[in-house]
């Protein structure tokens, strides 16, 4: 038996599901957190032993879909025949959500109406008439608070005990034209008043919704152009420098600690047997893993601070703050929500594009969401502003704003290419209310996210450090590679080309185009690589960085100046992202030829910013120009020149299409 | 070999076949992510064409 | 940029001309209005904003409102309009 949640945006469908599942799949106080279908089964204290799978949907407003999200939910109640809906309605916004409710009354399909966030309506003083509510709609009609699970036994117990009969329409649209937008439109108005009339009898407000309340002063200062847009770098430098200088390296010190004593306890009793047993072990899975897993506390403290502000409502005045800025650039302000989902995970970050409505800015956000080093770049991050920057804070914060001023220069180069008209872009996002966010939730958000990284280091970077290990150890006649011939081992011979390459950016070493090339499989592998082919694990060590000045141990090792190490850490961070974010972008994208710019892109990007932050850096730090200048000059030039023709290319193109449209009027400025 | 060299191969073998399997199962359902939090819903969407 | 102040131009020189009909953005802020007109010039955004609760003789209550954009109350949902939708919208 399937049952499906269906209702308007940030109504708290995820919520509840979660709830009745007891899964955790991403909520948040906007409307657009889901962006697809979600199946689960229902927990057996919710379904009574029977068999009930709980299908959560996009959020939409109504039946005729609006974005690409809101058509999933209206084509999945229409074709998908689920044996009851569960219709979330937002009991704050009964007006506007009855709309829906009156529409998925007519499918036939049993509804059972949950007024959802009820504890805000008693907090407010406004008063609904369930009972009769229930008769009007005739369907039944529960308070819930899907935050604290009340009322949700009540709403699924009805909608299993009336799963597969038929429902009554309290309204039913006139037999009219669909075709005729003037008969649609006097349709949907009736139906409109016949919700007026509904909320006019069963509502009881104290506090009227126009009224002007502290919450509005607060949003109309956290939207004013100058002040919103230097709170908002404030809060991001303040989640940043908790998790990345104060509170994440503090517990990542300790937790170090405890790895590099089990790797020498590992190393120690393996102390008489073969070499290649003890590199494995202790060097290769040890190692290598425990190098990735130092950096864990970093991670998720940061998850944690994203989940409060995801949870609070914040979001969303980002969104209208940024909106202008995004749009002088040819986005929209809905690209803010992709590039702040994107500090966590490039991949829910390219989904969340969906809610984007106009397809090229959803096809540019996607493309450049990833800009935004994610969660997976931190280790990164860490590993190189620890050993060459003595911690310094200011690379992260760097990194991050650097990411931001790459997605405003990659979005005019989008709009130069595709020859961008200006066309009417509109932008409306619903302020959602304040809540206070819940530690709770966020901790549950953030054990989540932990528990997939230790996964992720536990599987496939484990497998990726050993097979770098073994390719590390080995030649091509399966011999094991002598001390001082390390250049002659399967690794080196693969790498040595790519290290070619990258001469002109400063790091033309194998080890570390090796180790960028594993971070096409994830992006943690760089730093699990790095900790194998140059034998180190204690990437976060205190005492360490307080020798002379950066000049540790682990930036011995690699060799490289620090501006070196500051642009192969860029390059790590804007070339294209991990295979799976590139699949992410492919599925959204629908267009190879928007797949490839993508890649295009961001490989020219990264490569740009390595090469000009390495050549200007040396001559700044050394008076002259770093090695492979000009060959690294004619490889950007060239990958100019590209870009040129390929816009050049596309706009005539374009220009012929526009002419096209122009031609039946008004077409041409909605498509 | 020793008894601590015994262990430890055994210990490689067994975290390498636990840690592919795992690989090799999640692929297998395709899961595109390893660990991924989300990654049931991009399989969804992969599957699911509707935009 | 060209079509944006051609847009501009003719919605205030419209504006200017019939007393009491005026965008969003000419309003007074706290104070409720009725939608006179919507006129985005594209189908679907007017149903959009129909779906939200926004059209022709509904109330919407303008909250605050900045250069270029504001904050209204249609229904009992709030919302940041832009400045193509503030100026689309007549009260």
């Amino acid at each position: 038996m399937r049952i499906a949640f269906a209702g308007n945006p940030n109504s708290g469908k995820t919520t509840m599901y979660n709830a009745l599942t007891g899964r955790s799949e991403k909520v948040g106080n906007w409307g657009g957190v889901t962006v697809g279908t979600k199946e689960f089964k229902i927990k057996d204290e919710y379904a009574g032993g029977k068999d009930v799978t709980a299908v959560d949907l996009p959020g939409a407003y109504s039946m005729s879909p609006f974005t690409p999200e809101e058509g999933i939910t209206s084509e999945y109640v229409r074709t998908a025949n689920p044996d009851a809906i569960i219709n979330i309605v937002d009991a704050t916004n009964l007006s506007r959500s009855l709309f829906f409710t009156t529409q998925l009354l007519e499918l036939g399909i049993p509804v059972v109406v949950a007024l959802n966030k009820s504890d805000i309506n008693e907090k407010e003083g406004t008063e609904i008439d369930v009972a009769k509510l229930s008769e009007k709609l005739k369907c039944p009609v529960f308070e819930t608070t899907s935050t604290e699970g009340k009322g949700l036994s009540d709403v699924i117990g009805k909608a299993i005990s009336l799963a597969g009969s038929s429902q009554d329409a309290p309204y039913i649209q006139a037999d009219i034209n669909l075709h005729d937008k003037a008969a649609v439109d006097a349709e949907d108005r009736k139906r409109y008043s016949f919700v007026n009339d509904i909320v006019a009898a069963v509502e009881k407000r104290k506090q009227l919704s126009s009224e002007t309340t502290g919450s509005d002063k607060a949003d109309a200062i956290l939207t004013n152009p100058v002040a919103g847009i230097i709170i908002f770098a404030a809060v991001m430098y303040c989640v940043f420098w908790i998790s990345q200088t104060a509170l994440g390296p503090a517990i990542a010190d300790w937790l170090v600690g405890w790895i590099e004593t089990f790797q020498e306890w590992v190393a120690g009793q393996l102390e008489n047997s073969p070499a290649i047993v003890s590199t494995i072990l202790a060097d290769g899975i040890v190692g290598g893993v425990g190098a990735v897993v130092g950096f864990l506390p970093l991670v998720v403290v940061m998850y944690f601070l994203i989940a409060l502000l995801e949870d609070c409502g914040y979001m969303t005045r980002v969104s209208a703050v940024m909106d202008p800025i995004f749009k002088r650039v040819g986005l929209s302000g809905k690209s803010v929500i992709p590039v702040v989902i994107g500090t966590g995970c490039g991949i829910p970050a390219i989904m969340a594009c969906r809610t984007i409505r106009d397809e090229r800015e959803r096809r540019a956000t996607s493309m450049l969401a990833t800009f935004i080093p994610c969660g997976a770049k931190i280790p990164v991050i860490a590993l190189f502003a620890g050993a060459f920057f003595a911690g310094a804070g200011w690379v992260s914060t760097i990194s991050y704003f650097l990411g931001l001023a790459l997605i405003f220069l990659g979005a005019l180069l989008i709009k130069w290419i595709t020859g961008y008209k200006y066309r009417k872009s509109f932008f409306i996002m619903e302020l959602p209310k304040w809540k206070m966010p819940s530690l709770k939730f966020a901790f549950k958000s953030m054990m989540e996210r932990a528990r997939a990284y230790i996964i992720k280091a536990a599987t496939i970077i484990l497998v990726c450090n050993l097979v770098v290990q073994l390719m590390q150890t080995y030649n091509w006649q399966f011999q094991i590679v002598e001390e001082g011939a390390e250049n002659t081992s399967i690794l080196a011979s693969i790498a040595t080309p790519f290290a070619f390459l990258l001469i002109p950016l400063g790091f033309g070493a194998w080890q570390l185009a090796a180790a960028a090339i594993t971070g096409f499989i994830a992006k943690e592998n760089v730093v699990g690589t790095l900790a194998v082919v140059y034998g180190l694990t204690a990437f976060i060590d205190v005492d360490e960085l307080e020798m002379t000045g950066g000049a540790n141990t682990v930036a011995a090792t690699m060799g490289m100046t620090a501006v070196a190490a500051l642009a192969y850490l860029f390059f790590n961070l804007y070339t294209p992202p991990c295979f799976a974010a590139i699949g992410a972008m492919n599925s959204e994208m629908q267009s190879k030829g928007w797949l490839w710019g993508a890649i295009g892109l961001q490989l020219g990007t990264g490569y740009t910013v390595a090469f000009l932050v390495y050549q200007t850096g040396t001559l700044m730090t050394e008076g002259h120009l770093g090695t492979g200048f000009l060959p690294g000059l004619i490889a950007v030039l060239c990958m100019a020149a590209a870009v040129y023709f390929i816009g050049k290319k596309t706009r005539a193109h374009f220009d012929e299409q526009y002419e096209l449209h122009r031609k039946d009027g008004k077409q041409g400025a909605a498509a | 070999m020793n008894m601590p060299t015994v262990i430890a191969v055994i210990a490689i073998v067994l975290i390498v076949f636990f840690a592919v399997r795992y690989i090799y199962k999640e692929k297998k359902k395709g899961t595109k992510c390893i660990g991924c939090p989300y990654a049931d819903s991009c399989q969804k969407h992969q599957s699911g064409n509707s935009c | 940029m060209q079509a944006e102040l051609t847009l501009k131009g003719i919605t205030k020189e419209e504006a200017l001309e019939v007393k009491d009909r005026m965008t969003l953005l000419e309003a007074e802020t706290g104070k409720t209005y009725t939608v006179k007109e919507i006129n985005t010039d594209d189908d679907d955004m007017n149903s959009f904003l129909f779906r939200l609760g926004c059209y022709e003789g509904e109330p919407i209550t303008l909250v605050s409102k900045k250069k270029n954009s504001c904050i209204v109350v249609i229904k009992d949902g709030r919302y940041n309009l832009d400045e193509l939708l503030s100026e689309a919208i007549i009260v």
